[in-house]
């Protein structure tokens, strides 16, 4: 397989410079697109490709490409690209590894979806705890800048263009495209209402396109090598392009690795050493903390959005997370909520006051001071609260909880007949009591 | 997180030109701003300017907000609103140095339970609290994005990890971290 993202990625310890990163091939595909392309046929071309948003939810980005073109917002004002970069879903560290070891990538790729969708000014929203990672961007903008790809006029065309850094303060929900918009104006970051959408209405009202990191960086090697190229990455027929697969939690070699998409998790996984001390699998949670428990059973299922999809889970942002036979489900899905209920933005009711009492319950039965009826509570609280509430955070929130009881009756069971935690080792309360 | 699908604003997207409008047919909504005005981009800046005050006095005190409230053109009130919203923005201290230790799932599941206990037992304090001195402040925060070094913890600048849990090993972390923010400070 090509690699495609890290192509040009530096051996060890530093980012790869501009030399580097051209003598893999990079900044020629802004030149095709520049020189040889209109942004129509751009669009096209990300269309037919199939990339779909690699930030967890899928959306064709051609489609989100095309909404750009509607003449309302062509009024001569601010057109903007908003890069998301505040990872922080649990499990997740796929972009870190982008703008640490290939930032150009997603430079070149800004510019040429830029471009495409005719903005005036580009943005990188990114996490402040990624302060490596953010200094490795800063000195690639700049020699970019140095050698006219980016600023005024680049590379002797008509278009010009610069892309800004915006550092976050670290809040889970800025990772969701309006809240992220909130933040970045300095205000406190509660998701909007949509509509309007960000395509219509975004940063500073003006008509804005958010992607994630990974869909950007997708674009050179859409544009560069074609969109069947592009889709014949993939390994399984509905698929398109590699993906960033991560692999975390009970793993014997955690690690990020780029492989085609739909690769299995059997695959990823042997790749990485198996589960941490050749214990037996018990569960993954196949792409961030929003995405439900699968089991053994599931191994061979390509890891791509519709394939997960039809075993009841989400490709999400690709970054598994392994439990062993030694790990209980219970206390992982207690740690997750208490990641979600900590992360709320405390905008709406059902979010902010559900999520503590799931995670109230979910302590209760792990510590064995559950009833019987306290199961069917829990899972009605995750049921109600996704719908209830303002934004996608709770609903992500259940996704866990779903797969819990899909596949781990035995185990919730457990709990409650058994007056706590089967597993046999002291729930670590001292950080969260 | 997810960001949600977004649908089509209006009907389908095309290289249909509109239209002609006339005057009656005014858009809906009143014509926004073209370009962030000065209040804007300087409201823009609330964040970095925040963080600025805290590396200077420690902590974001009452003092600090009404100073970013001028800076950025905000009501001590709208400073407020974004000063306790984020994870690394503190309104009490929490040390000269906070080591943010992670407890999100990929580091829970690799000891970050016995890191934690390890440092307070070195440090001889509770999370959330500061050492006598004032030196250390101890903290726990949610997912580093570094699941690969779990259990991992934010000192500085530096997510350092996977750490050791020991006390033998943790009290050499602390020293180290110690040594590098003093060094740190001598450069700037």
């Amino acid at each position: 397989m090509p690699p495609v993202l890290l192509a040009a990625r530096a051996d060890a310890g530093h980012a790869a410079t501009l030399a580097s990163y051209r003598d893999a091939g990079g900044y020629r595909a802004l030149d095709t697109a520049l020189r040889q392309r209109t942004p129509e046929e751009l669009i096209q071309q990300v269309k037919d490709s199939g990339l779909r948003g690699r930030g967890g939810a899928g959306f064709p980005s051609g489609a989100k490409w095309g909404f750009m073109l509607a003449p309302e917002g062509r009024d001569g004002g601010g057109r903007y690209l908003v890069c998301n970069a505040d990872e922080m879903e649990p499990g997740t560290f796929k972009d870190r590894v982008i703008l640490e070891q290939n930032p150009h990538v997603l430079i070149e790729g800004m510019a040429i979806a830029s471009y495409a969708m005719s903005m005036t000014d580009a943005f990188i929203f990114v996490r402040r705890e990624y302060f490596e990672q953010t200094r490795r961007l800063e000195a690639a903008l700049a020699e970019a800048r140095d050698a006219k790809l980016l600023g005024a006029n680049i590379l002797g065309t008509e278009f010009s263009l610069d892309i800004h850094v915006h550092r976050s303060g670290g809040r889970y929900i800025c990772g969701e495209e309006t809240a992220l918009l909130n933040a970045f104006e300095g205000r406190r970051a509660n998701p909007r209402a949509k509509p309007p959408y960000p395509a219509v209405s975004g940063l500073w009202g003006r008509p804005t396109t958010v992607h994630n990191v990974e869909t950007l960086a997708c674009v050179p090697g859409v544009v560069e090598h074609g969109a069947a190229w592009f889709k014949g990455l993939a390994k399984n027929p509905e698929g398109a392009g590699t993906k960033l697969y991560g692999g975390s939690g009970a793993v014997e070699h955690p690690q990020l690795i780029e492989r085609p998409i739909g690769t299995t998790l059997r695959e990823l996984l042997g790749e990485m050493g198996g589960v941490k001390g050749g214990r037996k699998l018990l569960g993954v949670i196949p792409g961030g903390a929003s995405t439900a428990f699968i089991t053994p059973e599931h191994l061979d299922t390509p890891m791509d959005f519709d394939p997960l999809v039809k075993v009841g889970t989400r490709l999400g942002t690709g970054t598994f997370i392994v439990l062993s036979e030694n790990d209980c489900p219970v206390k992982a899905t207690l740690n997750l909520q208490r990641f979600f209920a900590r992360e709320s933005c405390g905008f709406c009711t059902p979010c902010r006051d559900g999520l503590p009492y799931g995670v109230d319950l979910l302590a209760r039965l792990e510590r064995g001071e559950a009833q019987r009826e306290d199961l069917d509570r829990i899972d009605h609280l995750f049921q109600i609260i996704g719908p209830n509430s303002f934004c996608a955070l709770a609903a992500g929130a259940a996704e866990p909880v779903k797969g819990l009881y899909a596949h781990f009756r035995d185990i919730l069971e457990a709990h409650v007949t058994g007056r706590g935690c089967p597993f046999g080792r002291e729930p670590a309360e001292l950080a969260h009591a | 997180m997810s960001a949600a699908a977004t649908p089509p604003p209006g009907g389908v997207p095309g290289r249909t030109p509109p239209a002609p409008t006339s005057t009656a047919a005014a858009p809906a909504h009143p014509q926004r701003a073209l370009w962030p005005d000065d209040k804007a981009k300087k409201r823009e800046r609330i964040v970095d300017v925040l963080w600025e005050l805290q590396q200077q006095r420690g902590f974001l005190d009452d003092e600090a907000i009404r100073i970013a409230g001028r800076e950025c053109d905000l009501t001590p009130h709208e400073v407020d609103e974004v000063a306790t919203f984020y994870n690394l923005l503190l309104r009490k201290p929490a040390g000269r140095i906070p080591i943010f230790v992670c407890d999100s799932i990929s580091c829970e599941l690799n000891g970050a339970a016995a890191l934690m206990a390890s440092l307070a037992r070195v440090l001889g304090i509770a999370p959330g609290e500061v050492t006598a001195d004032g030196r250390f402040g101890l903290l726990p925060i949610v997912c580093l994005g570094h699941c690969d070094k779990a259990p991992c913890l934010l000192a500085g600048e530096r997510v350092l990890g996977p750490c050791a849990t020991d006390d033998d090993d943790v009290r050499n972390l602390v020293k180290e971290i110690g040594d590098a923010a003093g060094a740190a400070r001598g450069t700037r």
